[in-house]
């Protein structure tokens, strides 16, 4: 074979330029072939708007080691944004009305289990219930075939808990926090993530940000690559042959390297044709595994309308406008920059039906239904479908019952000169996390062959 | 009454009109028919009662959706004297049907083809008027068609291959006794025919099929397949699901079953004249009251005395009773109160619609007299299953070519919006056929999944699906009755959602 790289990274989001960092520190030779006009992946910061807000992943948690120290070694500052978030304190709002947190308990629409009638529903409740029932062994191998008798359904656990299917609904499948619907979720991944964050509470309650947007944690990894990543070229086939393999892209280039690192998320590896085709197993799980629907706006209050109707300006909804955070971005700590709205699971793709302007319109209309003071004082700002997006397909993955034990392992496994990495093959952490210990783990796999 | 006959069932209910096809479609389905006799028989003794529940100032029913189920249902709720009114979302009646009449011989966006045994849709056609013409022999992608090398091409990892090159191809995994066959629908369906477990297809649903509700991966695993020759055969151009993994191979054994019927009555495609909506429009036409457009559902509610159904205009209508006939993407959007039953509601939570875009291509002239190719393709490249409509009146010339996104395909299709979906469905067949370089016109786009009156096209049961969903889905709800292709029992597409409206009427008379 004629010149070529040691090592081609595919994809620039965390999980690829982390490995391709850690690779090149050990002067071997990486070209980063990613596909978007930008460096990134699922990582996204608005830079239009005040305080960049993140359409993709935004928390930097007190565990993301990884990531703090990928960040200060690229020479990025993050700042703590927990003491702003726990500023606001959501409204309830539920069958067309605000309900003050005191009326909540005696309330009509309260459908909450026995002893949760005081709890806010969603899923701060819906983990404090998941955590009293942890079983053991759910640590760093929470996916192995011996935790298989603790799979069951979010539903069946729900169900077997004595929750009504109301609550079910109500906790669960209201601004859905993974997946579809309750049926749809593995309990082996629920246990698994309750207590990820719990460990992640454990070491600090701290939300970092970086200064200018996580985006910037990504693009100081890439300025830190000898070569820079070729931007803008989606691959279409990988072609493994006897001494390299063959990468060739849409736009009819092909590049060759001695090994391969795959960092594509799940629904757009269903696109590329692998040759010869990856084991049976890993098609069926890149087929069949599904990825979180999102769906974030970003509007702009052009009046402080809370101030009139006296309720926080953020709210929990059953309504089109799903979840209402207040960002506060500015200068000044207490200043609400930005509402952010969050669209999950099939009401993401219900806006996503309607395009960005309809679907503003409609979350407009509902935050102004619920609080007429609202009216007239939102300005959409921003916009953004991981679903529709052709190079994420979706956000992070949702394990199906069943899936993590039979899925999970064989994703990560390298074959032959391909390495796999991206938040889906991560093993011991979920999220921006994940991503870096992915790309870790494949960087190791070919700097230290087992 | 249990042992009324079909026809005197029939005779015994003056008011209802039964669609010829219920009757002569017996052999399909023998037990709806004797279901909708009975219910049939039970409506002759209605009339009085309905006349007295419809003397009132009040609606009776409000029918949700003006799709071909929903327009069905109110159409004989209406014969029996019942004040219906039906809410439609979209500023046009038809649903999944959607004719593109700015094109010559109106390619069909939705539902397209109405077979043999479609008695419902051709009884309806006739009865109100509006004429079809049959297609069948000017299809290109007829089981049979893929074994005339002249009709469609087989175009794989960017080369078109001779069908005489293609039994001893290197990119040939059909299976060993299969080499010299077409790879996709045509092939596997004749498979799955010659090893069909079903031994009828009525009640395929029961719980007695429930060991056939597996994977169809595993089925064709069973029969000896690899991968390879799965993922060529099921995979690409995918009929039903995403993949073989997602999709029950029950749900294959009855459709496969079903569609045999539809070319063993008769061997006919047809369609209206001008474009299949004429039938749902013309059945519009016929109701009283005029469908709603533009009323778009947001919550329904089950009140003492009867059901409320609200808009999001803030309308509000209220009836004795509502038939629903919403597909199952866009009941997830929608608000019931009280809840629908957990079985229900688990089925519109889970089951799976089929994810097609459409694009429609018009030829300037005709290009592949240069290479000498059918325009026709089957490909397994981003410009999927490329179809050539001979659609025109008085002439058997293309009218249009029309590309088929499936499944993941449609996905990435949509990803790219319509303009970049055309931009690259086009430039894929260029790629393939240098004659045609410059020579398409994209002229229509439709995603059914980002259709939000859709959410998807037909139903696609997942592996284990069926035996608990099928009931679930048509089940009534309190005053609530179901209708729509998803709760059809013995029919599939078109005529299932007629079957299915009928299903409603029938059940809502009988039990009001």
């Amino acid at each position: 074979m004629a010149a070529r790289d040691d090592v081609i990274v595919i994809g620039a989001g965390f999980s690829g330029l982390y490995a391709a960092w850690l690779l090149s520190r050990e002067n071997v030779k990486v070209h980063v072939i990613e596909a978007r006009r930008r460096v990134g992946g699922r990582i996204e910061s608005f830079r239009n708007v005040v305080g960049n807000p993140e359409m993709g992943g935004d928390s930097i948690l007190a565990g993301y080691g990884r990531l703090m120290s990928a960040a200060a070694q690229v020479g990025v500052k993050l700042v703590d944004d927990s003491p702003r978030r726990q500023r606001s304190r959501p409204e309830l709002a539920l069958g067309g009305q605000v309900i003050p947190r005191a009326r909540w308990a005696g309330h009509p629409l309260n459908v909450m289990p026995a002893d949760g009638r005081e709890s806010m529903p969603g899923r701060a409740y819906l983990e404090s219930v998941i955590a009293k029932h942890l079983p053991a062994g759910m640590d760093a191998t929470w996916y192995s075939a011996a935790n298989a008798r603790h799979e069951q359904s979010a539903y069946q656990f729900l169900k077997g808990l004595g929750w009504s299917d109301a609550a079910i609904e109500l906790n669960y499948e209201t601004n859905i926090p993974r997946g579809t619907s309750a049926h749809e979720a593995s309990m082996l991944m629920w246990y698994f993530l309750v207590g990820w964050f719990r460990n992640q509470g454990d070491l600090g309650d701290a939300a970092m940000r970086a200064v200018g947007g996580n985006q910037s944690i990504a693009e100081g990894l890439a300025a830190a690559l000898p070569r820079p990543p070729t931007l803008g070229s989606p691959v279409s086939v990988v072609r493994q042959m006897s001494d390299g393999v063959e990468v060739e892209c849409e736009d009819g280039r092909t590049h060759r390297a001695a090994q391969v690192v795959c960092s594509m998320p799940l629904p757009t590896l269903r696109h590329v044709r692998f040759d010869p085709p990856l084991s049976s197993t890993k098609m069926r799980a890149i087929r069949t595994v599904p990825s979180m629907m999102i769906t974030k706006m970003l509007f702009r209050p052009t009046r402080r309308f809370w101030e009139q109707d006296g309720f926080d300006p953020g709210m929990w909804t059953d309504t089109a406008a799903g979840m209402v955070r207040p960002l506060r971005q500015g200068a000044a700590e207490g200043e609400v920059t930005t509402l952010m709205t969050w669209a999950r699971g099939s009401l993401a793709q219900r806006l996503d039906a309607l395009g960005p302007s309809a679907a503003q319109a409609l979350v407009i209309a509902e935050i102004e239904k619920l609080r007429p003071a609202a009216r007239g004082a939102l300005e959409p700002v921003g916009f953004k479908s991981w679903q529709t997006d052709r190079f994420a397909g979706g956000t992070w993955s949702v394990w199906a019952p069943g899936q993590p034990q039979q899925f999970l392992p064989e994703l990560a496994r390298a074959e032959g000169r391909l390495h796999f990495c991206g938040e889906h093959t991560a093993l011991s952490n979920r999220g921006m996390e994940g991503a870096m210990e992915s790309g870790e783990r494949a960087a190791l796999e070919i700097l230290a062959p087992a | 009454m249990a042992n009324t006959s079909r026809s005197e069932g029939a005779r015994g209910a003056p008011g209802v009109r039964v669609p010829r096809g219920t009757i002569a479609g017996a052999g399909i389905s023998r037990r709806s028919v004797l279901q909708g006799a009975l219910a049939l028989a039970g409506a002759g003794t209605l009339p009085a009662r309905v006349r007295a529940a419809g003397a009132g100032g009040g609606l009776d029913v409000i029918v949700i959706g003006a799709g071909l189920s929903g327009l069905n249902a109110a159409l004989l709720l209406e014969e029996q004297g019942l004040r219906c009114r039906v809410l439609e979302g979209r500023e046009r009646v038809g649903g999944r049907i959607e004719s593109l009449r700015s094109v010559e011989g109106a390619p069909e966006m939705g539902g397209d083809s109405i077979l043999g045994g479609y008695g419902r849709m051709q009884e309806t056609a006739r009865r109100l008027k509006v004429p079809l013409v049959d297609h069948e022999g000017r299809r290109d992608l007829s089981p049979e068609a893929h074994r005339d090398p002249r009709t469609v091409e087989l175009a794989l990892r960017g080369k078109v291959i001779e069908r005489a090159a293609w039994p001893t191809h290197p990119l040939n995994v059909m299976p060993a006794d299969a080499r010299d066959r077409f790879p996709g629908r045509g092939y596997f369906q004749g498979v799955i025919a010659a090893n069909n477990p079903l031994r009828s297809f009525e009640d395929w649903w029961r719980p007695e099929s429930r060991a056939l509700d597996i994977p169809v991966y595993d089925y064709f695993r069973k029969l000896g397949w690899s991968d390879a020759t799965i993922d060529l055969n099921y995979n690409t151009n995918v009929q039903y699901g995403t993949s073989a993994h997602d999709v029950s191979a029950l749900m294959w054994f009855y459709v496969q079953a079903w569609f045999k019927l539809q070319g063993d009555k008769q061997r006919v495609a047809y369609k209206a004249v001008r474009g299949n909506l004429s039938i749902p429009e013309a059945m519009a036409a016929a109701l009283k009251e005029p469908v709603v457009l533009g009323a778009e559902v947001v919550a329904v509610r089950a009140t003492g005395e009867g059901v409320e159904v609200h808009c999001a205009d803030g309308t509000v209508h209220r009836a004795k009773r509502v038939v629903c006939s919403m597909p199952i993407p866009t009941l997830r959007w929608v608000k019931f109160d009280p809840l629908l039953p957990p079985d229900k509601l688990r089925a519109i939570r889970t089951v799976p619609v089929m994810r097609v875009t459409k694009v429609v291509l018009v030829p300037k002239r005709p290009f592949w007299r240069d290479d000498g190719l059918s325009p026709a393709m089957w490909t397994d490249s981003p410009a999927g299953e490329i179809r050539a409509l001979r659609e025109a009146e008085g002439h058997d010339d293309v009218t249009c070519l029309m590309a088929w996104g499936r499944g993941f395909l449609a996905d990435r299709l949509d990803a790219l919006g319509p303009d970049g979906a055309a931009r690259l469905v086009i430039a894929e067949y260029e790629r393939l056929r240098p004659a045609a370089r410059g020579q398409l016109v994209a002229r229509g786009y439709k995603s059914w999944q980002t259709d939000r009156f859709a959410g998807g096209d037909w139903v696609c049961w997942g592996p284990g699906q069926v035996v608990d969903s099928v009931p679930a889905l048509k089940a009534p709800a309190g005053p609530i009755h179901f209708c729509g292709e998803h709760t059809a029992l013995s029919n599939r597409g078109m005529e299932g959602a007629m079957e299915s409206g009928e299903r409603a009427a029938l059940e809502l008379l009988e039990t009001l």
